[in-house]
């Protein structure tokens, strides 16, 4: 086998890491299924203008995402950088006016990593809620993406809550082009750049705080800016009631571009560790969140492995068949034939005139 | 604690008697040739990490450090995600500039469909400078001594930073047109912004103080 190195950005997860991201994706989607969400699990790729109906051609999705032209047909095909927009078109293919839960979990990739020392894969893991109306929408979505937070392992958990709609709706008279570097300076916060942005929109850039929120007076803002101001007082009221730590951050993080409603970050200490929001199309709600599982390995502690029996590798014997296949009912692991690790092992698959017998500590000497 | 990252040379100079007369006074003054890159401040929690002008942003993209000072040029040169820009302080003030030879006929070389040879650090604001007018942009990418470039041939132009102008006149070279003024900025962690924003507000003001606004 050539030792060729990896392409740039992307790695191999091995035993100890690779357990601890599965565990966490696991934990996510069994806790999404216990509120009724139900798994999909779109292509890796697909039509890129269905990858990138949401987005702009010159947005961050669209650069992010790997393009290519497909061998069976030519048509261009892109390797998704997120699967929000993927579950978007099965929503759509459903076809339902009811209202749908679906979650995901499923490897992304970036053409290029966002910072010159991030992988380029992802583990995403998310939720989506199709056709509920906004308030309850809104709750199930944060409180579930907080939940699945815990799920993982993760501990002091805060929300940052932004809006969208709030901002689309103050950069309204904009021409395109001026709204789209407007929005490119309030995403970074810059404030040299911002010096040139209205004061209505410096005024909602800079409330930090629920507090702060409470005393905006909203009575001179655009209507949609007024109606998005009642939607984040009410999540943020319920957050506070589920006391959980919440930062308003109106402008939200970059990549937050095809929202149009309430947005979000959880936190996990310092760290930003999932993210979503609203984006509500023709006639249809829709709210979700999604966090990178690969890339949270690292703050997760390491999935504890069941205790392991030492055993030889019997295969040819069905008696020592049967006996493994008792243990794994009893979810107990084996390990084969390995000399440092069986030493480690408190317990022992053993041959005796009885048979094949689990033996304990100093019997098995 | 808090780690605040500050970029050596000319910057962290500037900044000695910000720092002494603030709330992150080292607990041992700096010296000029100091070479600590762990700075324990007076108040036991803050220190500072003295790093390269450049590495600024990575380490505060990365969270090692929750703020600190970048220059303007290479926050819009090669802006980083996981950041968010704060005030701007009174360190680090000059322009970015473009320079040539002293019998260069820049404003008869600059029309629009002509292409000249650059020697730059900052590559994609030189290329969007240009192509503002454009003019083809061919990008030679410098780390150092720009000044040589336009002296051996190795490139019409340059475009870098000019504070007083005695280096590009010590060169023979003449400033012929200015592109932007640049300063030093705060940076702020993204996460810790939103978690301690207080706290990182404080700190940016004492920075930030004597600026112009």
């Amino acid at each position: 086998m050539p030792n060729i190195p990896l392409p740039e950005r992307l790695e191999d997860l091995l035993p100890a890491e690779a357990e601890t991201v599965d565990r966490a994706a696991r934990a996510v989607l069994e806790m999404l299924a216990g509120f009724g969400y139900r798994l999909v699990m779109p292509p890796l790729a697909e039509a890129l203008p269905s990858l990138l109906a949401e987005s702009a051609s010159d947005s961050e999705l669209a650069s992010r995402t790997l393009q290519l032209t497909d061998p069976l047909g030519g048509a261009p095909i892109g390797i998704r950088a997120d699967i929000t927009p993927q579950l978007r078109r099965i929503d759509a293919q459903i076809g339902s006016k009811a209202i749908e839960r679906l979650c995901y979990c499923g490897p992304t990739l970036y053409a290029r990593p966002i910072n010159p020392w991030q992988s380029r894969e992802q583990l995403q893991a998310g939720a989506e809620l199709f056709g509920a109306q906004t308030k309850p929408g809104n709750a199930e979505i944060l409180m579930l993406a907080i939940r699945a937070m815990h799920a993982c392992g993760l501990a002091e958990l805060a929300v940052a809550l932004g809006h969208a709609g709030i901002i689309n709706a103050l950069l309204a008279d904009l021409s395109p082009e001026k709204a789209a570097a407007t929005r490119r300076s309030i995403t970074r916060r810059d404030p040299l750049a911002m010096r040139e942005h209205s004061q209505q929109l410096l005024a909602c850039a800079r409330i930090a705080s629920v507090a702060d929120l409470e005393q905006l007076n909203t009575a001179d803002l655009p209507a949609g800016a007024a109606d998005g101001f009642a939607e984040l007082n009410d999540v943020a009221a319920l957050l506070a009631e589920a006391g959980v730590e919440t930062i308003i951050d109106l402008p939200g993080l970059a990549g937050h571009e095809y929202h149009n409603g309430v947005t979000f970050a959880v936190l996990s200490g310092e760290k930003i560790v999932a993210r979503g929001g609203r984006y509500d199309r023709a006639g249809r709600s829709a709210i979700g969140f999604t966090a990178d599982i690969r890339q949270l390995a690292s703050e997760l502690a390491e999935a504890r492995r069941p205790e392991a029996v030492a055993s030889p590798a019997a295969w040819h014997d069905p008696a020592w068949r049967a006996a493994v296949d008792k243990l794994a009912e009893q979810g107990k692991q084996l390990c084969l034939d390995d000399e440092t690790r069986t030493q480690s092992c408190r317990q022992r698959l053993v041959h005796s005139e009885s048979g094949w017998q689990v033996v304990t500590g100093e019997q098995s000497q | 604690m808090l780690t605040v990252a500050l970029p050596k040379g000319r910057i962290l100079a500037q900044a000695q008697s910000l720092l002494a007369s603030s709330g992150l006074q080292p607990a041992d003054p700096i010296a000029a040739d100091d070479r600590r890159i762990v700075i324990a401040c007076k108040d036991a929690g803050l220190r500072l990490i003295i790093v390269r002008a450049a590495d600024v942003q990575t380490y505060v993209a990365c969270g090692a450090a929750q703020i600190g000072l970048a220059g303007r040029d290479l926050l819009l040169d090669n802006p980083l995600a996981g950041i968010y820009q704060g005030p701007a302080t009174a360190l680090g003030k000059c322009r970015l500039a473009v320079a040539a030879r002293a019998d260069y006929d820049y404003a008869g070389r600059i029309q629009r469909g002509a292409r000249v040879v650059v020697a730059t650090k900052y590559p994609r604001l030189a290329r969007n400078h240009f192509a503002r007018v454009g003019v083809h942009a061919e990008i030679v990418r410098l780390y150092g001594s720009m000044e040589l470039a336009p002296l051996v041939g190795l490139a019409d132009l340059i475009v870098d930073l000019v504070e007083t102008g005695q280096t590009l006149k010590a060169n023979r070279l003449v400033e012929v047109e200015q592109i932007m003024p640049i300063c030093t900025q705060v940076i702020f962690n993204q996460g810790a912004f939103l978690r301690r924003r207080t706290e990182l507000d404080a700190i940016a003001a004492q920075l930030a103080a004597g600026a112009d606004e």
